[in-house]
This record gives structure tokens, sequence and C-alpha cells, in this order.
């Protein structure tokens, strides 16, 4: 690398020219001063995005809950989403939000660890090469047509697995797993680069020490590189969270309601991950594009998923990370 | 297959101007006819002649995804014509498409599969947009079953109702049909065809169906013929087109003994047979008169192109009342 | 760190060594490959569940069609005869005849479930035929009690009267009405008569066949395009098959099936009256075409064209301002209250569902920023017809989704540059900018540009946000600056998989292979630049 401008007081110290030191006042660098203000700049926009999405989303679902038929109490608490009946309790959404989200990352996490973990240290470098390039094309495939997969494909296989009676043709399963397919490229890729970034010395000494290949791998590479593994898992259950089409297709379009907490939990009916069920996106796409009036409880209750699917996003991205933060390790 | 204005269009045809119905000078062949004597000659339906060709000016259209594939076939035909303005078309949904036509006031047509709603008018004459209602066209919906059903092929309206809420089992319906548990399909809450459905089933009372155990409800009808064709216990219900198209492996049964064929749905007899629309305002039509001349078009043409699309002709009497409608709002 | 902490090096008495440490150091060797499998059979896994992803696609984009003519060229003379007219519709045929008793109404006996009012049902031939056809007689006519296939090939003859079959029948003319329906029946059944086709017309029958069956406006335009009159008989004839014929897809077959299956799909369009040919949905027509209703015609030229806009708006957007703000947040914010609020921000943001954005892009750039968007600012069009649903919001929009994912990558990929780098440059004496610009980015390229592909990626795909935005269904001219309508291909093939015709979803896997080489031809360069960089990097 070229010498840099800045470098002059080293040089001048090399050239043991004994002279008047340089000022070392802080000089006024107008460039460096405008970079840092653009680079803020950029920051700040991320904030001003949220700032938009709260004031928004928080206008229209102040319309919601102003309106006579709703009960805030009820809609945080209440297991049936009917609005034609006019019952507004957002629990059923949520648990197949979750329900979605978590068979999603039951296959992603460990299986996109473990793909990343081969790509980065033992694949040849060309099997890497060309295989990365191959799963990232694969996160831009339109995500109806992983939707008719699943509908399709995966949940056939389910039915002859767990038999006919038992899978719904419609189920958060079959929905769920191939969300997680979808964010698969998004773990593996990000997860790689994680790995491949920690430096070679510590693998080598790793080696140098006696341990075997696996050992290096697991107890030295993949915890130096949990921050970046961990952003991976964050950014793709975030997008697992916000998935629309899959669920739209595969998970039918009707909310799975119970009575109370107790028919909800009582025998684990809430959690059964074969019969259909509608989550909070999937909601919200399909009143969105249906042919409900603009003028009706439905299409105003849509803002207020939206506002609470935006703060339980917030909630579990605050408690990964500080996760995350814990288990993070610095190396150098 | 347009042999129906033949005759009209004979007479459009330059080399065959001579047969012209002679209407006073005739011009010199070179010159373009005169602009009143093009609004003199009459379409089929018994509007003015439209040429497309002639006609300018950008045309924005949205709303439901039912009534889409008809406007693109008429957007298409338009364009094939000899339009060369720019015309949009936005697959939204019919509460989208009037919240864009009468809250936010910034499309020229309206498409929708269910009427306006009161409050949606209200919406529209709040911003002077009073809205005239063009029906197009009809599309029916098909009761289904699976062809390994071997019990049902007719179905009455009453029975319809108890199979789509409280029976559990085909029996508690019928004596006669099996003891084995209902599987019922149907499209999504936020539809226009669910809100059928249960205008002309239930009575708009949407209670009992939502109630109903084994209710699989989704918003894509391919998804829902899938649904059906799964079980020979399955039934379900969504557009004629769907059925159509599967008619290999569906059964489609008749409500009350009638048949859902172009005959019953025309002569109004099929029971289960909604309306399509497009929206517009006079104001509309008399600003943007490109608007004004591809309702027109497609008033005067979609008969010919509906069945293609699959759905059915509106009555004669609906269409001559959307006819009667465009002409009063052009006055 | 158990390799570290496990009773290691102490002294050299107590290394490990004998029996023990060689049975373990075994275990740890086979341990080693049970997982070294392990990860194989997971990467192998992946690849195939993705492989059958892209199967189920491809499948669909090759294959077997079965496509027959509605109208077959003896049908199409046939019509031309002075005594045959022809309708659509049952019921149009019976209006047309309206109590003529010298009119007949032929047609497939599939259309007659029961013979109308007023209307006697005179079978022709053997019913249980598969081209079983039946006249409609008006209950006024008295003489026409049976008929058979001979006797309506003499009435097909033009020009002759009721008298001239049997001379006690009246000297009336023969009028025919002839329902063509999809079905195809009696296009079907007139292709195995012995009647004349489409070779034995000449320019002028052409051009009374193209009368007969165009519409008037598309004649019009024919003949402004170039006089009717003056055309060859080939250009004609050529119209003709273009338009007349109007060949029909009555069965698609996946490629799989065309493969396996081949002598079924051949019968099945013989036993049809129907052609099979391998057709590949996606060719340069396909791409070049503008919509149409009719799935064999359609293409995608203004879906790919709003695609390749909206994308290369949102990635001029997005990229730099994305690295911009993951190098602020690394490298010049201090940890302060801000800092964390913006990374904690950004990460949320990463999880709000698209359709959100789409709702805020709808009140920022749609409403709030219509003066901008819409280009009436700079005098792209006029101010009471300026509309914000344009390219460059649905760019931006799109921009504001994926820019979380690029700052987030961004971030960790500069966070994995050592330390020490940075602090040999500020050893040297660099500035924090020069530090970055030469030592940090070109370390950190290879994620951030992995980032920046998935993020891509993402948006090439995303559906929900433009429809909110406003993207159109259809269009009718192509999107040609960044204040025009459009459409994009996720919606096209949205639309497409939710038609009920089967041909719709043909090109819709033949859309979504564009899709994926549009996205392999956008993310070479960066992959190429990813290569690059890392093997760059020491």
């Amino acid at each position: 690398m070229s010498v840099k401008p800045g470098a002059e007081v080293l040089t001048g110290g090399l050239g043991m020219e004994v002279g008047t030191p340089q000022s070392l006042t802080k000089r006024r660098r107008p460039f460096e001063q405008f970079m840092h203000g653009a680079l803020w700049l950029c920051g700040a926009i991320s904030i001003l995005t949220t700032i938009g999405i709260v004031y928004m989303l928080g206008q229209e679902a102040l319309l919601f809950f102003r309106r006579s038929e709703v009960r805030l109490l009820d809609f945080l608490t209440g297991w049936t989403w009917q609005p034609q009946t006019l019952q507004f309790g957002i629990w059923p959404l949520v648990n197949a939000t979750m329900g979605a989200s978590l068979m999603a990352m039951a296959l992603a996490l460990p299986l996109g660890l473990l793909i990343a973990i081969y790509l980065s240290e033992y694949a040849g470098s060309r099997a890497r090469r060309i295989l990365k390039p191959i799963l990232e094309v694969l996160a831009g495939i339109p995500t109806v047509v992983y939707g008719y997969f699943a509908l399709t494909f995966v949940t056939p296989i389910l039915r002859n697995l767990f038999g006919i009676e038992v899978v719904e043709i419609f189920n958060i399963a079959s929905a769920g797993l191939v969300i997680g397919v979808l964010v698969l490229p998004t773990v593996t890729s990000m997860s790689e680069d994680a790995l491949r970034a920690v430096p070679l010395a510590l693998r080598e000494a790793a080696v140098g020490l006696g341990a075997t290949k696996l050992e290096t791998s697991l107890r030295v590479v993949v915890p130096a590189a949990l921050s970046g593994i961990s952003a991976a898992f964050i950014v793709a259950m975030s997008r697992a969270v916000g998935e629309t089409m899959i669920v739209a297709v595969a998970a039918g379009a009707g909310p799975r309601n119970f009575a109370d907490w107790g028919e909800a939990l009582g025998g684990l009916r809430a959690l059964n991950p074969f019969q259909s069920a509608e989550t909070m996106t999937g909601h919200i796409v399909r009143i969105s594009g249906g042919d409900i009036s603009y003028d009706s409880l439905d299409y105003d209750s849509l803002f207020a998923i939206g506002l609470l699917l935006f703060l339980m996003t917030l909630g579990l991205n605050i408690f990964s990370r500080a996760i995350a933060r814990r288990f993070r390790e610095r190396y150098d | 297959m347009r042999k129906l204005s033949v005759v009209s269009l004979l007479l459009l045809v330059a080399m065959l101007a001579a047969c012209g119905p002679a209407p006073a000078a005739a011009p010199a062949p070179e010159t373009e006819p005169a602009a009143e004597e093009e609004a003199m000659e009459m379409g089929p339906a018994g509007l003015p002649m439209v040429d497309p060709m002639a006609v300018t000016g950008d045309i924005i259209i949205a709303g439901s995804s039912t009534v889409y594939p008809l406007a693109e076939r008429m957007a298409e035909r338009f364009v094939d014509e000899g339009y060369d303005g720019s015309i949009s078309i936005s697959s939204i949904g019919s509460g989208a498409g009037f919240e864009r036509f009468c809250v936010a006031g910034e499309t020229d047509v309206s498409n929708a599969s269910r009427p306006i709603k009161d409050s949606e008018v209200e919406s529209c004459n709040a911003i002077e947009r009073a809205p005239i209602e063009l029906r197009v066209g009809t599309d029916a919906l098909a009761v289904v079953v699976s062809q390994d059903n071997d019990f049902l092929t007719d179905i009455s309206m009453a029975e319809l109702a108890l199979i789509f809420s409280t029976a559990a089992n085909w029996s508690d319906v019928n004596p006669d049909w099996p003891n084995e548990p209902i599987q019922r399909f149907s499209p999504g809450t936020d539809s226009g065809t669910f809100d059928y459905f249960v205008e002309e089933v239930f009575d708009k009372d949407a209670e009992p169906i939502l109630a109903a155990a084994e209710l699989q409800l989704s918003e894509d009808d391919n998804v829902l013929v899938q649904g059906v064709l799964g079980s020979a216990y399955a039934i379900g219900y969504f557009g004629y087109a769907y059925y159509q198209e599967n008619a290999d492996t569906l059964k489609v049964l008749s409500i009350n003994g009638v048949e859902a064929t172009a005959d019953n749905v025309d002569n109004a007899s099929y029971p289960l047979a909604r309306p399509l629309f497009m929206y517009s305002t006079a104001a509309i039509l008399h600003e943007k008169p490109q608007v004004a001349d591809f309702l027109n078009f497609v008033l005067s043409y979609v008969n010919e192109e509906i069945v293609g699309v699959g759905y059915f002709p509106a009555s004669a009497a609906d269409m001559q009342a959307a006819i009667d409608g465009w002409k009063m709002a052009m006055e | 760190m158990g390799v570290f902490t496990d009773k290691a090096a102490v002294g050299a008495s107590d290394w490990p060594q004998g029996a023990g440490e060689t049975s373990r150091t075994r275990r740890r060797r086979v341990r080693g490959r049970v997982w070294r499998g392990l990860l194989r059979v997971s990467t192998v896994f992946g690849l195939l569940v993705l492989t059958t992803l892209l199967y189920n696609v491809v499948n669909s984009t090759w294959g077997y069609v079965v496509v027959r003519d509605q109208l077959s060229e003896q049908l199409i003379v046939l019509l031309e005869r002075s005594h045959i007219t022809h309708a659509e519709r049952r019921v149009d045929a019976l209006r047309m005849v309206d109590g003529n008793p010298h009119a007949v109404v032929v047609l497939s006996s599939q259309l007659v479930p029961a013979v109308p009012d007023g209307f006697r049902g005179v079978p022709i031939g053997d019913q249980h035929a598969a081209l079983a056809l039946i006249a409609l007689v008006p209950e006024t006519n008295r003489f026409l009690l049976g008929l058979d296939e001979t006797l309506l090939r003499q009435l097909l003859r033009a020009g002759s009267r009721w008298a001239d079959l049997f001379p006690h029948w009246p000297t009336e003319s023969i009028s025919l009405v002839f329902v063509v329906d999809d079905d195809g029946v009696l296009s079907r059944w007139a292709a195995r008569q012995d009647l004349p086709n489409l070779d034995n017309l000449g320019t002028d029958a052409l051009l009374a066949v193209l009368e007969t069956h165009l519409s008037a406006g598309l004649l019009r335009r024919y003949d402004r395009e170039e006089p009717m009159a003056d055309r060859s008989r080939a250009n004609l004839l050529a119209l003709v098959e273009e338009r007349v014929k109007e060949p029909e897809v009555l069965a698609t077959f996946t490629l799989r099936d065309s493969l396996v299956r081949r002598g079924e799909i051949q019968a099945f369009a013989e036993s049809e009256g129907a052609i099979a040919e391998f057709r590949s949905w996606l060719t340069l027509g396909f791409l070049v075409r503008p919509q149409s209703a009719n799935a064999a015609l359609s293409g995608i030229r203004t879906a790919l064209l709003g695609s390749l806009w909206v994308i290369a708006i949102t990635i001029i957007f997005s990229v730099p301002l994305g690295i911009g703000a993951a190098i602020y947040l690394e490298e010049f914010s201090s940890r302060n209250w801000f800092g964390r609020l913006v990374e904690t921000n950004i990460n949320n943001l990463a999880g709000v569902p698209s359709i959100i954005y789409g709702m805020l892009g709808l009140v920022i750039f749609v409403r709030a920023l219509t003066q901008i968007t819409s280009g009436s600012l700079f005098g792209a069009v006029s101010a009471d017809e300026a509309s914000g649903r344009t390219i460059l919001s649905a760019g931006l929009t799109l921009g504001l989704l994926i820019l979380p994912v690029i700052i987030i990558t961004g971030q960790e990929a500069i966070r994995a540059v050592p330390d020490s780098l940075r602090e040999a440059a500020y050893g040297v004496g660099c500035t924090r900018w020069q530090c970055v610009r030469w030592h940090v980015l070109p370390m950190a390229v290879p994620g951030i540009l992995t980032g920046a592909i998935l993020a891509v990626s993402r948006a090439l795909g995303e559906t929900a946000p433009l429809v909110v935005i406003g993207a159109a269904t259809f269009i009718s001219v192509d999107p040609t600056n960044l204040f025009a309508k459009f459409t994009v291909l996720p919606i096209q093939i949205y639309q497409w998989t939710a038609r009920p015709q089967a041909e719709f979803r043909n090109i819709a896997a033949a859309a979504i292979l564009v899709l994926l080489a549009l996205l392999l031809i956008t993310n070479a360069t960066a992959v190429l630049l990813r290569n690059r960089a890392e093997s760059q990097r020491i």
C-alpha cells in the first residue's frame, strides 16, 4: 500500500531530521468532517424510517382502538380473531406467526450453520465459489413459488409421513419448513462470511496445539465468529417472521381460533403444527388485497396488527442482541 | 370469431365504402371521415362506434382481481385495434380499488366483484365523484366435489347451508350419505366470493359458516381446487372458471336441480351467480373522453370476450341497463 | 475453548501418551470423521432441497402442449358459404333463427342437454359418437323430420333450396346457423368430412374470411397499416392463420411427463383431434412480447423492463447509503446512546414485514413527495396529472426495505477486519476516513457484497410492497423513464399463478427462470468482485 498523505509525520521521523516537530494540535480537515457528516446522515436515515413507520402505524392503529367495538384488553389477550363477528383477539395470529417462525428456525439454523462450517472449513475454495452463489441466487425466487412448493411438495410428504388424518392440507408445519428453506441461503451465506473472517492465526494456533479439524472449527472458529453468526440468525429470523406469501398459500387463510386460554393450551391444541392457521403477515396481505371495504373495522385492524408485529420484532431483536453480546468473543 | 358485428364492420372497410348506408354526400376516399359522421355510426350495442386508433390519453384502472382478467382482455383488444395510449390496470382487490377511486380519487375506472357499499358512495361523493355502475359480466360460483364422490350430484340451498355450518358428518345432512366428516373448502373471508356465498346461502350472516369445524380457507382458488381434490368427502365452492379448468377431476353440483350452464346463468335461474362491475363517474367520462371510449368499447364487445376468460355474460337486461347508464352519463 | 483447557501440556512429563491417550486420539479422530460426514450430508441435503425447488420450476417451463385450432380450415371455408352463418353461443343462434321455419341450427349434441322451447331436436347420425351433432329445427318447420350425415352434407352445398333436395319441400332457400363453441366439436366434425380447405381460397375469399371473423376495429387497424385490398395472398393467409384459427391449448404437460409418458400424450392428442408439440415456454419471443390475456401469446417485456428500472434505482439508492451507515456505525460512532439506538433500530427494521414498507412508501414517496417522485418538479408531467405511483417511488421503497440488511451485513464485515490493521493505519498517521477508505473497506468488501447480493435478490422478488405503492398489473406502454407507470416480474408471476388456466402456470415458471437469470447477471458482477477481493485478502 502506498504511503498516505497523513503519514508525513512518520516519514519525517524516519528521516531523522531534527527540526521543530509539526504542530500536534488538531488540524481542521474539511473533507474528513464532511465524510463524518455524510456517514452520520446514512445512519440517521434508519431512525427516520422507524419514526415514519411508528408514526404511520400508530396513527392508524389509534383509529382502530378508538372504535367502540374494540377493547384493547381483548385485543391483547383474546384467542378469537373474527372481524366478521367483531372479535379481535390477537393471539391466534401471534401464535401462528411464532409457530411458523420457530419451525423455520428449527430447520434453517442448524442446517445453515452446518453448511456454512462445511463451506468455510472443509470444502475446497472452488466448491465454495460455485456453491455460494448458487445458494444466494435461490434467495431471489419469488416467495409465491416457495408457497406452491410447500403446498404441492412438502405437504404431501408430511401427510404420507404422519397420516392424512393428522396433517391438514393447509398446515403451519409445511409453511414453516419452507420458510426455513427460504432463509437457508441467508443463514448460510452470512455465517460463512463470518467464519471465513476469523483470522487464520487462530486456526493455526489450535491445530498447533493438537486440535483436530473438527475441534478447531467447533471450539475455536465458531465461537470467534459468533457475532456474525448471530447477525445472520437475526436477519433470518426477522425475515421468517415477516414472510407472507408462503404462509398465505400453504398455511390457509383463516385464523385458528379458540374460546380462551384454557381451550387453546388444554392439550396444547394451539401448538399443533399440522393444522391450518393464519399468521399476522398473512392476514395483513390477505385483507389488504381482498374485496373488503377500506371503510371497515377489518381493514383498520391491519395497522394494529402491523404495529404489534413491529413491537414483537423489536423485542425479539433486543433479546437476541443481548444473548449474542453475552457469548461474543473478540480476537485479534 | 367476431361475426356478430359483421354487418357494421363491412361498412368500415374502405374498399367497401360504396356499400355504406349512403349518408349525405360520399366523402373523398382519402380523407378521414368527418368527426360528426363517425359519432353517427353505431356499434353492436347501440352505442356510438369507437375507433381505438383515434383515442388518445391515458386510462387508469384498478380494483378487483376477479374482474382483472376480463379488463386485461378488453384492454388488450383495445390496444390490438389501434389504441396506442397508456392504459394501466392494477389487480388489488375491490376494497383497495374503491379506496383509490373514492378516497384518493386517482383512478378513472374501479373494477369490483361486488356492488359499491353505501359508505364508499359517501366518500366518493365527498370528493365529488358520484359513481356510476356498469355491469360487465357474471361470475358463477361452482359448488364442487371430487370425482371420487359418488353420492352427490345435486344439492339444495338448505343442504348447502347445513353442510357449510353445523353438520359434522355427511350423514347429518342426509341419512343416505356416508357417515364421514365433511371437509369444507372456502375462499377467505376477505373475498367477494365468500361475501356473496354468505349473502345467498346464509342470508348475510357469516357466523354459522365461520363456526364450522374443518373449514379450510384459502385466498387462492387454485389452492382450493387442490384441497377438494384431496378427498371424496371434501366440498368447496369457487369461481366457475376454476372448475372448468379442472373438469376432468372435479364434479360440479347442480343447485336446487339447476345446473351451472350458460343458459341458466343467462336467465338467472342458477342461484349462485355474482355480478362483475366497472365503476366510473360522469365527470370523468366527460373530462377524459378516452375513458368514455374505453368503457363504450367494453360494453360493446365484452360479450364476445367474456366466455374466453371463464365468466358468463350479464343478462341482456343488465347489459342494457349498463349501456343506458353510459348514455345517461354522457348527456 | 476446550482444547486449551483440557489438561494439556503442563510439563514434559505430563505430555499425553500411553494406551489411554492413543485411544483418546482415535476417538477424537473418529468424532472428527463423523462430523465431517454430517457436515457434508447437511450441505448435500441443503442443495437437494434447493434443487428440488428449482426442478419444480424447470419442470413447468418445458414440456408438451396439446394444441387444437378452434376453427378448422374446413369450417372456415364452410362459414363463407352464403347460406351459412354462425354464432358463438346457442342463445345467440336461436335468436338469429327467430322463428324462421326454413332455418336450422346445427351444433354439438353436448350443448343441448334439453331441447329449447319452440324447437325440435333432430339428431344427426350416431349420438354416441365422439363428435355427435344435433340440429335444432323450429317447430314451425313441418318437413324436416330426420337428418343424417349425407343429407347434412347436401345441405352444406352452397346456394341450394330445400326443394332441390326433395321436390315436395318448400322452394325457400336453406339457411343454416352453426354454433361454433369452444369445445370445437363442429370444427372437428368438419375437418373429418371431405371438404375444401384454405388452399383452395383466392385473395377475395381470404379477404371475406377475415371480414367474417375479425372485429371491425382490427380490420380498420390492418387496413390503415396496409390497405387490405393491396395485400398479397400470402399476407392474407398469414393473417387468417394468426387471427382466425385461434389455436387453443387443450392441455399442458410437465417436462417429466413429456419424457416419461410421451405415448399417452400423443394418444390423447389424437383422440382430441389435436396436435401435441414440445414447447419451450421460455423463448426469445416471450422476453420481447407485451403482456396478453392469452397465455400462449403473452410475454414479459413490460415487466422485465419495469424490474430492471426498479432494481437499478434500488441499488443506486440503498447500496451506497447502506455501506455508509455501516461505516458510520462501526468506525465513527462513539458507542454512545445514539449509536446503540441506531444499531438496535436497524436490526429491528430488518424484521419489519415488507408490506409495511409498502405502506410507508405510500405515505412518504407516493403522497408526501409527489412533486419529486412524479417528476412534476422537473417538468416531466404537468402538476395536475402528477401521480407518485412511479418507478422512482418503487425503487426508493425497495431501497428502504433492503437497507437494514445491507447495513447489518456491512457492519459485520467491517467488524471482522482485525483491529491491528486500523492501529497500523493510525500508527502511520492516517486520519479516520483514510484508514477506512484504504485499509478497512478493501478488507471488508467480500462481506459487504454478500449482504448486497442477498438484499438485492430479495428486492427483485418482492411483490407486496410494490402492489401497495401502485405497481400496475397490466400496462400497455413500456416504461421509459423514472416517472413512468410500471409493473414488475414478481407481480406477473403472482397473478399468473392465481389464474385458472394451466398454461399461465407454465409462463409463470418461465418468468421465474427469467427472474433468476436476471438475478444471476446482477449478482455475477458482485460475485466476481467478491472473489477478486477474497483472493487479495491476506
